[in-house]
């Protein structure tokens, strides 16, 4: 026998108003974001489809189609900003991820002392990260830098320092991210080991597993929600990088350094040419896109399994 | 899309009430001026003459320091929204042609030539003018003129027998003669964007080269500037090893530390070559004008900062006054004194300021034959000197080759005079 | 070897790459606290000088040459006013995407991290137009405005995932007895969330604090950052890294002492949002 229409209508009224009783409250974020953020995005996507420049009055405003996509996809500079990001990304954060794990793995068994080393770690990623590039450009400097320095003492030959030399500029920048942030991974992994169960390892012990295999097959497991958000929130961070660029390298030498944001900023709020700077970072929005989500198949496909 | 902006426009109105309390820093009509200088030496003079000006006239100048990158982005921001945020501007003289065209700076010619006696017009050295002049008429008004001179270290000269170089060739054979020992002969700046491509603009100058023809087009990629260009990659290899990542105040450092016993630069350095808080070799430099290659013609390189008025400004008037106070001849030795540079005759023959600052007379021989075109003030220049800075950085890292990276300059310079 | 002999060697084995992991990672900023200490000349001695007798001149000159206080002001004043309003959006937000649990509530939470994804040069551009048609350039407010729109979605997202832990039976007890809807969430909810919201505040003080490129863009001349301002120490003639460092020190302690003082609460949202999704 069929339900009573009355009674369906009922159930579906009100599994929508459980949702809408609550709009008010969410309703002013929401707003909030087509405003601010929904509506600049929109315009974005509308400008670039003009030649826009705001200090040359000769192309104040000129419907050009998808030439700025065009422009840009042919542009030798932007290519290589393209590939720069994409190779810091995975650089900064492969790295990030591995020095964070071992890290939190040498502070989970409680020592003396590794409290202390706990709060202390979370010194880097409070730091102005404008500031903390400005102290790497001082270390790194090839004739009075600390790091130069050091390193020369070594035995090490630094050529044109750190920043310097075409072929270890983008790996002296990713070093200043991994300094940053791989505390961050380090104590998020952490806090996710210290709230496993110590009954599971036990269990595990007494089967006979060793204590890499524990780790590999409990410990890592278990992890893998807080590892994923980790990895997550550092692509998404290290894809918006542009401070240490700017302070240190400002792109060079050459082109070396040179990243999406960078380039960006400075064709569409330091020459003004907005329309071709629209394009440009829809693409990286497209590619920002593309790459976490290829990124989260990666992961998944990965043996790290429960 | 243009009627959407009323709706979204009102939407946002809205939201703002909520931070209304929170939107100061917005323009109004005021009293007092708004001064946004660049922060070179010469800022702290401008601010600590600003209260006097107070004192004098009632009229508050509030004086802003901002950093070269920041200042242009500002000053651009406020002159595309029309926000009247400042002013009163320093003008960097590379950025007069920009400015002008757009139409951003208040046109000064018909105040000066009002007040031509009251200024003293014929005072301010004629090449220095071009601090603020484009076509004809003057945008800015000359604040602070830098000369382009040869800093050497005059007690490893004499210890090595060595004269200051008069050609460009024995600059060459100077710098290779003076490295050694931990010693550099030389250092320049090579970190990418200007200041690359302002140090290589003195060699091109001095090799007799030019950026545009002589109907204004581009021409970067001339043999003078090639030969200009592969000299300037040549001399890394006597300069400090990071050289190619410096950039000004990197230079300075090495010039000042004693590493580097040459180094070509603007005039404002001069100061903290000499003082013993900074310098390890006060007491120990000299300057020069700039060596010259055979068959150029004796050109020096002019530089430095004028004034303007915002165009959007609420205080022309008061604006005026302030620019007539700071460039009269009664303000300038103060202001010479606490860090600014000269833009007068009389401040360069001014005996107690040559005392002071004795290396004024060869400043005054560089500034005779000032070139303040070198670096052509032209709407386009930021954008040429972007591209150098990329490409003369390729070629100093060992990239790419003098002349593949000027005629990749060239190229991408050219659609820039399409229109 | 005994089980004891393999303790003490992995404990030795431990503390040495504890050790270089600390050293590393405190390194830098002990190298700014002693250059903000040292005379100029000292600064960039080589070899680097490691014992010398600590100044404060550095300190004087920067409060003399720049208006440091200023900037202290309009940096807090922006990073309270971004914390302020990214809560007062947030929070509700994330109290009913949690409790509307519909498709509808799931896919908004979603599109709010994507939001999040965005690199600020993408908005920055388009958001800088606005401003200027609104004639908003060089207000505090442009900041905090842009700066919400991250913020906010960061504390829809997190107090989301903070309420989903918290049951509903407590609230749901509230309205039996009376209680209206807010009430149950302004007076049984939101206390017990007192801990999440603390994490989201001290989060995005510090990172509104630390912001460089929208303050670069969107300030004025009164309203210019910490962050702004530290360039300034450098001029172009002549670096004063002396001065940077007293200048950067100053910049860095106030969200330094946060962290410390709150380490607890900090270190609890770095999990936040991984525990519940």
């Amino acid at each position: 026998m069929p339900a009573p229409p009355r009674a369906l209508v009922a159930v579906a009224v009100a599994r929508w108003t459980r949702g809408l009783g609550l709009l008010p409250w969410a309703a002013p974020a929401l707003l909030f974001m087509l405003c601010f953020a929904l509506y600049p995005l929109a315009y974005s996507l509308y400008i670039s489809f003009f030649d826009y420049n705001l200090t040359d009055p000769t192309r104040s405003w000129e419907f050009v189609g998808i030439a700025n996509y065009a422009k840009a996809l042919a542009d030798h500079i932007f290519r290589v900003a393209a590939l720069n990001s994409v190779l810091f990304v995975i650089l900064a954060v492969s790295i990030q991820t591995v020095l964070g794990l071992g890290i939190a793995v040498l502070l989970n068994r409680d020592r003396p002392g590794t409290s202390v080393i706990r709060t202390l770690l979370l010194a880097p990623l409070t730091l102005t990260p404008i500031v903390v590039a400005l102290i790497w450009r001082a270390l790194y400097n090839a004739d009075y830098g600390v790091v130069s320095y050091y390193l020369k003492q070594l035995g090490i030959n630094v050529g044109r320092g750190p920043v310097g030399e075409p072929s270890t500029a983008l790996v002296a920048l990713v070093v200043v991210d991994v300094w940053q942030w791989t505390p961050l991974v380090a104590l998020m992994l952490l806090a996710g080991l210290r709230s496993q169960s110590a009954e599971l390892f036990e269990a595990a012990q007494i089967d006979g597993a060793s204590g890499w295999q524990q780790f590999r097959y409990v410990a890592l497991p278990l992890l893998r929600p807080i590892l994923i958000v980790a990895l997550l929130i550092r692509t998404m961070d290290v894809f918006k990088l542009f401070d240490s660029v700017f302070a240190v390298t400002g792109g060079g030498p050459g082109y070396a350094t040179e990243v999406m944001n960078h380039y960006i900023f400075k064709t569409g709020l330091t020459f003004f040419d907005m329309g071709y700077a629209a394009a440009m970072s829809n693409l990286l929005l497209v590619l920002i896109g593309l790459f976490t989500a290829a990124y989260f198949r990666a992961i998944g496909q990965l043996g790290v399994t429960q | 899309m243009i009627s959407l902006r009323p709706a979204v426009g009102t939407l946002m109105a809205v939201m703002l009430v909520v931070l209304l309390p929170l939107s100061g820093g917005l323009a109004q009509p005021r009293a007092a001026l708004n001064l946004v200088s660049m922060s070179d030496r010469f800022s702290g003079a401008l601010t600590r003459m600003a209260p006097e000006f107070e004192r004098e006239t009632g009229i508050r100048v509030n004086v802003t320091v901002q950093s070269y990158g920041e200042l242009y982005t500002r000053a651009i921001a406020d002159f595309v929204g029309k926000t009247g945020a400042a002013d009163l501007y320093t003008v960097d003289i590379v950025w007069t042609g920009e400015w002008a065209e757009n139409t951003y700076l208040e046109d000064l010619t018909p105040l000066i030539n009002r007040d031509r006696a009251a200024i003293a017009y014929d005072d301010v050295l004629p090449r220095v003018w071009k601090l603020g002049e484009w076509q004809g008429k003057q945008y800015a008004f000359p604040l602070a003129a830098y000369g382009g001179v040869l800093s050497y270290n005059k007690k490893v000269f004499a210890d090595m027998g060595l004269r200051p170089p008069r050609t460009v060739a024995e600059f060459a054979t100077t710098i290779q003669k003076l490295t050694g020992d931990g010693r550099y002969g030389i250092v320049m700046n090579g970190a990418r964007g200007a200041p690359v491509a302002q140090d290589w603009m003195y060699h091109m100058l001095m090799h007799g080269g030019s950026l545009l023809d002589k109907d204004g087009r581009p021409t970067l990629n001339t043999v003078e500037n090639v030969r200009a260009l592969a000299f300037f990659a040549d001399m890394f290899k006597y300069a400090p090893p990071g050289a190619t990542s410096y950039a000004w105040g990197d230079r300075e450092l090495a010039f000042r530390n004693g590493v580097a016993m040459m180094q070509i630069g603007w005039s404002t350095g001069i100061r903290a070559h000499r003082d013993p808080a900074q310098s390890k070799v006060a007491g120990l430099t000299d300057i020069t004008t700039l060596p010259v290659a055979p068959g150029a013609p004796t050109r020096y390189p002019l530089g430095g900062w004028g004034i303007g008025i915002n165009r959007d400004s609420p205080n022309k008037a008061t604006a005026w006054e302030f620019i007539k106070w700071i460039t009269a001849q009664r303000a300038r030795r103060e202001f010479v004194r606490l860090g600014g540079e000269p833009i007068r005759r009389s401040e360069l023959a001014d005996p107690t300021l040559v005392s002071e600052l004795p290396w004024f007379p060869m400043l005054a021989r560089s500034f005779a034959n000032a070139d303040g075109d070198f670096r052509p003030r032209i709407r386009q220049y930021p954008r040429i000197q972007d591209i150098l800075g990329l490409e003369i950085n390729l070629v100093i890292t060992g990239q790419k080759s003098p002349k593949a990276a000027l005629d990749d300059a060239q190229a991408r310079a050219m659609p820039l005079f399409a229109r | 070897m005994t089980l004891r002999q393999r303790r003490r060697a992995e404990d030795v084995v431990v503390y040495t790459l504890l050790a270089l992991v600390l050293g590393f990672f405190l390194f830098p900023l002990l190298w700014l606290l002693q250059t903000s200490l040292k005379p100029a000349r000292e600064a960039f001695a080589i070899p680097p000088v490691w014992v010398f007798q600590p100044i404060l001149d550095n300190y004087r000159n920067i409060f003399q040459a720049a208006p440091v206080l200023a900037y202290l002001k309009n940096s807090l004043l922006i990073a309270l006013g971004t914390t302020g309003l990214s809560l007062a959006l947030g929070v509700p937000a994330g109290y009913a995407l949690a409790r509307a649990a519909s498709r509808a509530a799931g896919n908004t939470a979603l599109l709010m991290l994507a939001i999040r994804m965005a690199p600020p040069v993408a908005l920055l551009i388009p958001f800088y137009l606005v401003m200027r048609d609104l004639r908003l350039l060089g207000t505090y407010a442009a900041v905090i405005l842009l700066q919400s729109v991250f913020n906010t979605t960061f504390v829809t997202w997190m107090m989301r995932g903070f309420f989903l832990s918290l049951p509903p039976d407590l609230e749901l007890a509230a309205q039996t007895d009376g209680c209206t809807r807010f009430g149950a969430f302004w007076r049984v909810a939101l206390p017990l969330s007192v801990p999440g919201v603390a994490t989201a505040a001290i989060f995005i003080f510090t990172l509104s604090w630390n912001d460089f490129l929208l303050p670069l863009l969107l300030t004025g001349r009164t309203t210019r950052t910490l962050t702004l301002g530290i360039l300034e120490t450098m001029s172009t003639y002549e670096i004063g890294w002396n001065n940077m460092a007293a200048f950067g020190m100053v910049t860095v302690l106030p969200v330094l002492a946060l962290g410390f003082l709150m380490q607890r609460y900090y270190i609890r949202g770095l999990t936040l949002g991984a525990v519940r999704e």
